[in-house]
């Protein structure tokens, strides 16, 4: 309100009238606040109010970011990669070392002259010097330091107060051998035989296969037969195995050591002779074209397992894929499996790839649980998709056996028919039941000549394999949140109607090429994939020379 | 614009489009061959025997290949496939040679591995698909196509009985015919009959059309329909006549009535934008004149180029399957988004700016009015209460 | 999620939880901005769909993140979009109440 004064500082007639000064104060007048004043809300609430309205669209907004930002990063985190998990990613260097580089390393500063370490420095050579003169009786503790011939003895009579040392402790370890032999250290029997399968069964087993040893190498190097009976006893030196508390004991302790040797997944089974091939047993004259239906005894159990191959490359088949990645690992858990069990003293057998079989691998998985059937032929596991390559140890130790499961996998390929419509050679059948009868059970039975015929001109450096089913199976997945929604959801959903809406999707939203595109160029192909390759398997990219001639059509 | 410019005008629009479909007459002329060797690099050598029957060589192994080319109806016209057959009478290759489909519906089909299952077979051993579900008009068209193919050849190079041409397969084709005439029946019945209640039997209707006529049965008419129509490929047969059907009775209500009876009562998607606007009850967008005219030429533009290159499914830019089938490219499928959120915020987003209807409407309009005796047409074309309006106005002076 | 670190997951959920609070009480002062008012039931299903498309945003994006990014794309738009008409149904039948549709 104004103070009574116009512009010009005059006074006129209406400012008069409403100058206060000029009110004489009534006793019924008060101080009516200003209505505007009222109705003004304190400054501290509109702050407040307008902080909630702009933070509320702030955070909504925040939350659709932040929920895309964390989804995209659980797609992508390592922890998505079943069976490879970090180590593999390069995730175990987390510690970021750049704002600690120094020039020169603690203790790298020389001090005086530096010198080349020799072979005598190096304990175990004076070692293995030393314990090969006694066994071949060039010399013995009792002659003394002075008559010690060679490097070794140069070595010790330069250092003369290790000697003694070293005495004392080939005594000690003769003695703490004859321990062992006679069975004193039965606590340590577990870890023993730990140590022992990585040692020998992995490290320094001295046949052909670098793991696990094949008896078929030892009767190519020998010429002698060796028969299931012997050679799956051949690295047994107990009198007597160990005896477990029950067979759950077994079990437990056994599937525990299958995933500390490096498998992903593991199920033991009653060994079942009709999925053993006849006519071939590894070891005997021409693979064991004339072995019959024998069913070695011992032959009671079996323990299965089986690894993924490389995620990112199986999307990218068929050139940019390979089986031996998976292969390679599940060969080391399977020889590491075996010679643990033999340490236990029991036998064991292993059957592994790439071909070194007396049994077919699929029905034992379906049997124990591990995997159901699928119409390209191989077994899908629930953690893994198709990306599964299995292997085994057969041996005849009295386990809990597992039971098969069923998660309605086969229903779902009656539906889909992604891998038959992606088959480059179209070996896949596309009939919606399995009809075909395969040696007693219905089967879709996979054409393995045409599959074959893929191989054999695909763009592989050994004409084996192809992999194109195996990638663009909606089962194959990394493990994330979404595909952990539906691997519980649609096995639970009596109506179908989960899997229904899981296949409309995956067909809709996801680019697969069509099959011919996978082939090679020269057969019409456009070497397509369903994923781009990643960039460590692009030669392009890091190295000179090669001329990009193609396109990637792939997601990525 | 005097009327003899706009008669010229009106005359030129056909005129351009026949053009269009001679010259594309002329281009595929000549093409065979070249479309042949095209089925794999492997083909070269091309060289004509017989009216539809090649031989070629393969560069790999020297070979003699006899290749065949046959028609069957697909969805939106022939659909043309080529076998190569070896002298062992083995299939190595099959190839899609013509269709009217749309890329990506084939796509679906086609990924469905239908031509690798005769690869590699023996065409006296040819298989028998029945175990298969799901099997399509297109898959029937390819599976017949080189069933009928193989045959030729073998007719021709190898003595083997020819087998009688089977019909085209059967869908609920009846079904969806009559849907349409029912749906355009029950429309002109709206239009004409005063009834009560009309808004909602209207909206009744145009829900009836979008869950018949979208979803179940997909037969709403596109500019592939259009282009199909002009350069008369239906004559040799199409799979299915519903989506031709529904637009020929969509221009003939227009020409009766003079109102966009489909547009307005039964187009599944124009239902579909206008349901949404109703739920936050938005206005229609303010129209300039320049955005018309940008879009009827841009309709003009396609046809041309559709009639010329003789592929009508590459006219299709309209959202219709992407938003009720699944089918069309990653750029439709964002232009469907958008139209369907632009539809909360404006009426009828698609019809009243890009619509192909809407300028097609608007040369058959602009057609008739060019050629019609000019009072009686100013005047029908007006409401009613226009009508009265215009008339007091001219007695008024 | 932040490689390298164990705990900087738990505080993102965390924040990510605190942030909600926010959101609601943002989404009640627009009411009161607008001079409406939804009652509790019609204000959990509002939030309910916002979550809701926040999912499937998350989920397209973990598609992206597994290197399928057509299949994310195609996954935001095609579920998204009934969200965003479920919202304005929501808030057509909730807030800004005219007759129903």
């Amino acid at each position: 309100m104004k103070n009574g004064k116009t512009d010009t500082g005059k006074k006129d007639g209406m400012s008069i009238v409403s100058d206060p000064a000029n009110y004489k104060k009534h006793e019924m007048d008060f101080n009516e606040p200003q209505i505007d004043e009222a109705l003004k809300p304190e400054k501290s609430d509109v702050s407040r109010r307008n902080f909630l309205k702009l933070g509320g669209v702030a955070a909504a907004t925040a939350t659709v970011a932040g929920a895309g930002a964390a989804g995209f990063k659980i797609g992508r985190s390592d922890d998505a990669y079943t069976g490879y998990g970090r180590t593999y990613q390069g995730g175990d260097m987390f510690f970021n070392r750049e704002p600690f580089r120094v020039k020169t390393a603690a203790m790298m500063e020389p001090v005086g002259k530096v010198e080349r370490p020799d072979r005598y420095d190096f304990i175990f050579d004076r070692i293995g010097e030393i314990i090969g003169m006694i066994q071949k009786g060039v010399w013995h503790p009792g002659m003394g330091l002075e008559k010690l011939p060679g490097g070794v003895g140069d070595y010790y009579r330069k250092h003369p107060d290790k000697y003694p040392i070293m005495m004392d402790s080939l005594q000690k370890y003769g003695k703490s051998r004859e321990d062992w032999k006679n069975g004193k250290h039965l606590r340590y029997t577990l870890s023993a035989a730990y140590t022992e399968a990585l040692c020998q069964g992995g490290m320094y087993n001295r046949h052909g296969a670098t793991i696990p040893e094949d008896p078929d190498d030892v009767f190519k190097e020998t010429g002698k037969p060796i028969p299931p009976e012997e050679w799956d006893y051949r690295h047994v030196k107990r009198e007597k195995p160990m005896e477990f508390k029950s067979p759950q004991h077994a079990a437990k302790l056994i599937k525990r050591m299958a995933h500390l040797f490096g498998t992903s997944i593991v199920a033991i089974g009653k060994f079942d002779p009709r999925f053993m091939f006849t006519n071939k047993m590894r070891g005997m004259p021409n693979g064991g074209a004339e072995w019959g239906g024998k069913v070695p005894e011992h032959w009671k159990s079996i323990i299965v397992f089986g690894v993924p191959m490389y995620w990112d490359q199986t999307y990218s088949a068929i050139g940019y894929c390979t089986s031996y990645d998976a292969y390679f690992r599940s060969r080391v858990t399977a020889g590491l499996l075996e010679r643990f069990i033999n340490e236990l003293g029991y036998p064991a057998r292993a059957q592994f790839p790439g071909y070194h079989y007396e049994i077919m691998m699929e029905p034992q998985l379906l049997l124990t649980g591990l995997a159901e059937y699928s119409r390209s032929g191989m077994v899908m596991v629930p953690e893994l998709g198709c990306n599964v390559r299995p292997a085994a140890v057969v041996t005849n130790i009295d386990f809990e056996y597992d039971q098969p499961i069923s998660v309605k996998m086969s229903e779902f390929c009656m539906k889909c028919k992604i891998c038959a419509e992606a088959c480059p050679s179209g070996a896949i059948s596309f009939e919606d039941e399995p009809n075909t009868v395969v040696r007693g059970f219905k089967r879709w039975k996979l054409d393995e000549e045409k599959c074959y015929n893929q191989w054999a001109s695909g763009q592989t450096v050994d004409a084996l394999g192809c992999r194109v089913c195996i990638g663009v199976c909606p089962y194959s997945r990394k493990n994330t949140w979404i595909h952990t929604i539906s691997r519980e959801l649609e096995p639970r959903d009596p109506t179908g109607l989960v899997a229904d809406g899981l296949l409309a999707m995956q067909k809709n939203f996801f680019r697969i090429p069509k099959g011919q595109d996978f082939q090679s160029d020269w057969l019409g192909g456009k070497e397509d994939v369903y994923h781009n390759p990643p960039w460590y398997l692009r030669a392009e990219e890091v190295f000179e020379g090669i001329e990009k001639t193609w396109e990637y059509h792939g997601m990525s | 614009m005097s009327d003899f410019a706009k008669r010229i005008v009106v005359l030129l629009i056909p005129a351009t489009l026949a053009l269009a479909w001679v010259g594309g007459e002329m281009r595929k002329q000549g093409e065979m061959g070249r479309r042949l060797s095209h089925i794999s690099a492997d083909i070269t050598q091309v060289r004509q025997l017989d009216q539809d029957l090649y031989q070629a060589r393969r560069k790999s192994t020297g070979d003699t290949l006899f290749i065949t080319s046959d028609s069957y109806p697909s969805y939106g016209g022939p659909l043309t496939v080529a076998t190569a057959v070896d002298k062992q009478k083995t299939i190595l290759y099959t190839a899609i040679l013509e269709s009217t489909d749309t890329r990506s519906y084939l796509e679906k089909v086609v990924g469905f591995g239908i031509l690798n299952v005769y690869t590699g077979v023996r065409i006296d051993q040819m298989p028998k698909l029945d175990g298969i579900s799901g099997a399509t008009i297109s898959s029937t068209a390819i599976t017949r196509g080189i069933e009928a193919s193989a045959n030729k050849i073998g007719v021709a190079e190898f003595g083997m009985p020819a087998i009688g041409k089977e019909d085209a397969a059967a869908t609920p084709e009846t079904a969806k015919l009559l849907l349409i005439v029912f749906v355009f029946a029950a429309a002109l019945f709206l239009v004409y009959k005063d009834l009560p209640r009309k808004k909602q039997l209207r909206a009744g209707l145009l829900l009836f059309s979008v869950v018949t006529m979208g979803f179940l049965f997909g037969t709403l008419f596109s500019m592939s329909t259009v282009v199909s129509f002009i350069s008369g490929t239906w004559l040799e047969g199409l799979a299915s006549y519903s989506a031709m059907l529904c637009m020929v009775l969509a221009i003939v209500t227009f020409l009766v009535t003079r109102k966009k009876v489909y547009c307005t009562y039964i187009c599944p998607f124009g239902a579909v934008q206008e349901g949404l606007g109703k739920i936050t009850g938005c206005k229609g967008p303010e129209k300039y004149p320049w955005m018309e005219w940008i879009s009827r030429f841009f309709v003009w533009a396609i046809l041309v180029a559709a009639l010329y290159f003789q592929t009508p499914s590459d006219a299709m830019y309209e959202p219709f399957s992407k938003a009720f089938n699944f089918i069309g490219s990653g750029i439709l499928y964002g232009l469907t988004i958008l139209i369907v959120i632009a539809s909360l915020v404006i009426k009828r987003p698609w019809c009243n700016l890009f619509c192909p209807a809407s300028s097609i409407f608007f040369y058959l309009r602009f057609a008739r009015k060019a050629f019609a005796p000019k009072s009686t047409a100013d005047i029908s074309n007006l409401p009613l209460h226009a009508v009265f309006n215009e008339k007091s106005k001219k007695e008024a002076g | 999620m932040f490689p390298g670190t164990t705990i900087l997951n738990y505080l993102f959920w965390m924040g990510m939880g605190m942030m909600q609070i926010l959101v609601i009480a943002g989404a009640y002062e627009w009411l009161k901005h607008f001079k409406k008012s939804v009652q509790w039931w019609q204000m959990v299903l509002i939030y309910g769909c916002f979550i809701s498309f926040s999912l499937v945003v998350a989920g397209g994006f973990t598609l992206m993140g597994e290197y399928e990014s057509q299949g994310g794309w195609y996954f935001i738009g095609y579920l998204g979009l009934p969200h965003v008409i479920a919202m304005a149904i929501l808030l057509k039948l909730f807030v800004f109440k005219k007759a129903p549709v």
